[in-house]
C-alpha cells in the first residue's frame, strides 16, 4: 500500500478523538498529525503538505467550518473530511456544498473512517490527473494555435511577396499602406480587432492586381476608359482570393477600398457611412502612398503636394472625418519634420 | 420553332473565325448578334437585351473578365446568364470567371458544338 506517502491532519479540540483517528488510520499505513485548533492546522499546513484533513466541525475559537474556506482557498489540493455529531448532518451536508469531499458522524465506526479516507484519497487523485490533463490539452491547443496563426501569417506574407514581386511599381506599397491605415485608425481610437482587421486588409488589398493585364499596369501614360474599368477588377478579384483565408469584414475592406465617399466610383453601389469603416481609411493611406511613389504614368509627387490632393477629395472621394484624422497625423509629422530641419 | 419566338443570344469574340462559327452552330436556334470586344459587350447588352452572352476572354480594348464583371454588377443586366469561353484551360481563371466575376459557365476552345447548344438550352431553363 502507498499509504505511507500520504500525509493525513487530523484536526480536533478533544485529545481522546485524536488519537482514536490516528490509531486507526496508522494501523492501515497512513501517517498522521495532530492538531487541536484551526489556528494550529493552518500553520501546520504551511510547514507540510497534507493529502487529507480530518475536521471537526465544532472546536472553541475558529470552528472547522470557519476554516473550511479557507483550506479550500488556498490548500485546493488538500481533500477535507468533515467529523461531525450525528444530530448535526444537516451543517456537514453544508460543508460539503461548501466543497468538503465527505464527512464521518460520531460515535465513528472506524472501518467506516478508513473508507471515507480511501474514497476522497482515490477521487481527489483522479480529479487531480483530470487537472493535470486538462491543463496539458489547453497548452497543446494554445501550441497548436500559435503554430496555425504562425503559418497563416506566412501565407499572407508570400501572397504579398508574390505581388509585389510581380511589379517593380508597387514594391513595399502594401506594407506602407499597412502603417499608415493603422496610424489612422490609432488616431480614430479603434478597436484592436478593428485595427487587425485594418491591417490584413491593408495587407492584402491589391491582391487582386494578379489578375490584371501586366501591360495595362505598367502603362506609361494615362489609361482608357475600358483599361481603366479593367485594372479597377482588382478590389473585388481580391476580396474573392482572400474570401477563404480571413473574416468576412477583411473581405469587405478589400472590396471597397476604391469605393467613392460620395457614390462616384466605378461600379458603386453604397456610398458614405454604408460603406465599411476600414475601406474608407484604406482609401486614404492607399491613395497617399500611391501619390508618393513613382507611376509608369508619372513621377512621385512631394508629400506636400499629395497632402494638398487629399484634402481636394475630401468630401468627394474621401471621407471628410477619415481625412481629417490623417490631415492631423501628417501635420504634426511635419512639423516635428521642420524642427529638425531647423536643429540640423 | 417559329421565326418570331427565336431568342436572342451576344457572341463576344475579337476573332471573326470565331464568332462566325458560334454564329452559324447558334444560328439554327437562336438569334445571333455580334460584338469584337469588351466595351462593344456592354453596350450591346445595354441596349439589346440578349437572353445569354458567349464571351470570349482574352480581348483587345475591354477584356471579357473586365466585361463580365461590369454585366454582373449592373442591377440591370446581372440577371444576363454569361458563359466564359476562352481558350486558357485553367483551373484560376475558371475559378476567377465563376466564383468571383459571377459568370455562369466556363468552357474552353475547342469546344463541341453540341455541348455549347445543351449548356446554352439548360441555362435559359433555370432563368
Amino acid at each position: 500500500m502507498a499509504n505511507g506517502e500520504c500525509k493525513i491532519l487530523i484536526v480536533d479540540d478533544e485529545a481522546s478523538i485524536r488519537k482514536l483517528l490516528r490509531r486507526k488510520l496508522a494501523s492501515v499505513g497512513y501517517v498522521c498529525q495532530e492538531a487541536i485548533s484551526a489556528e494550529q492546522a493552518l500553520s501546520s499546513l504551511k510547514d507540510d503538505h497534507f493529502r487529507l484533513l480530518i475536521l471537526d466541525v465544532n472546536m472553541p475559537g475558529k470552528s472547522g467550518m470557519d476554516l473550511l474556506p479557507e483550506i479550500k482557498m488556498y490548500y485546493p489540493n488538500t481533500a477535507v473530511i468533515m467529523a461531525t455529531a450525528v444530530a448535526e448532518t444537516s451543517i456537514a451536508v453544508e460543508c460539503m456544498k461548501r466543497g468538503a469531499e465527505d464527512y464521518i458522524c460520531k460515535p465513528f465506526n472506524l472501518d467506516e473512517v478508513v473508507m471515507s479516507v480511501e474514497r476522497t484519497l482515490d477521487k481527489t487523485e483522479l480529479q487531480a490527473r483530470i487537472r493535470e490533463y486538462q491543463g496539458s490539452l489547453e497548452q497543446k491547443v494554445g501550441e497548436q494555435t500559435n503554430e496555425i496563426r504562425k503559418l497563416f501569417l506566412g501565407a499572407i506574407e508570400a501572397l504579398v511577396f508574390a505581388l509585389e514581386a510581380k511589379d517593380k511599381y508597387t514594391g513595399g506599397h502594401s506594407r506602407r499602406v499597412a502603417d499608415i491605415s493603422v496610424a489612422i485608425g490609432n488616431e480614430l481610437g479603434l478597436s484592436g480587432d478593428d485595427i487587425a482587421d485594418l491591417k490584413w486588409a491593408s495587407l492584402l488589398h491589391d491582391v487582386g492586381k494578379i489578375a490584371v493585364d501586366q501591360m495595362i499596369q505598367n502603362k506609361p501614360g494615362k489609361l482608357t476608359r475600358e483599361e481603366y474599368e479593367h485594372i479597377m477588377i482588382h478590389a473585388h478579384v481580391g476580396a474573392g482570393i482572400v474570401k477563404p483565408v480571413v473574416n468576412e469584414r477583411v473581405v469587405d475592406i478589400i472590396e471597397h477600398h476604391h469605393d467613392h465617399f460620395d457614390g462616384s466610383g466605378l461600379h458603386q453601389e453604397i456610398a458614405r457611412e454604408k460603406i465599411p469603416l476600414g475601406a474608407r481609411i484604406l482609401a486614404v493611406a492607399d491613395a497617399y502612398d500611391a501619390m508618393t511613389s513613382d507611376r509608369p504614368y508619372r513621377a512621385a509627387l512631394s508629400a506636400g503636394e499629395a497632402v494638398n490632393e487629399i484634402r481636394t477629395c475630401t468630401g468627394t472621394q474621401f471621407d471628410p472625418v477619415i481625412a481629417n484624422a490623417f490631415l492631423n497625423i501628417k501635420a504634426s509629422e511635419m512639423s516635428v519634420g521642420r524642427k529638425d530641419n531647423n536643429n540640423s | 420553332m417559329v421565326a418570331t419566338e427565336r431568342k436572342k443570344v451576344l457572341v463576344v469574340d475579337d476573332e471573326p473565325g470565331v464568332r462566325q462559327l458560334v454564329s452559324k452552330i447558334l444560328s439554327r436556334e437562336y438569334t445571333v448578334v455580334e460584338a469584337k470586344d469588351g466595351e462593344e459587350a456592354i453596350n450591346v447588352v445595354r441596349s439589346q437585351s440578349p437572353r445569354i452572352v458567349i464571351m470570349d476572354m482574352m480581348m483587345p480594348k475591354m477584356d471579357g473578365l473586365t466585361a463580365c464583371y461590369a454585366i454582373k454588377k449592373d442591377p440591370a443586366t446581372r440577371g444576363i446568364p454569361v458563359i466564359m469561353l476562352t481558350a486558357i484551360d485553367q483551373e484560376l481563371n475558371k475559378k476567377l470567371s465563376t466564383t468571383v466575376m459571377g459568370a455562369n459557365r466556363y468552357m474552353t476552345k475547342p469546344f463541341n458544338a453540341q455541348e455549347l447548344l445543351t449548356t446554352i438550352r439548360q441555362l435559359l431553363d433555370t432563368v
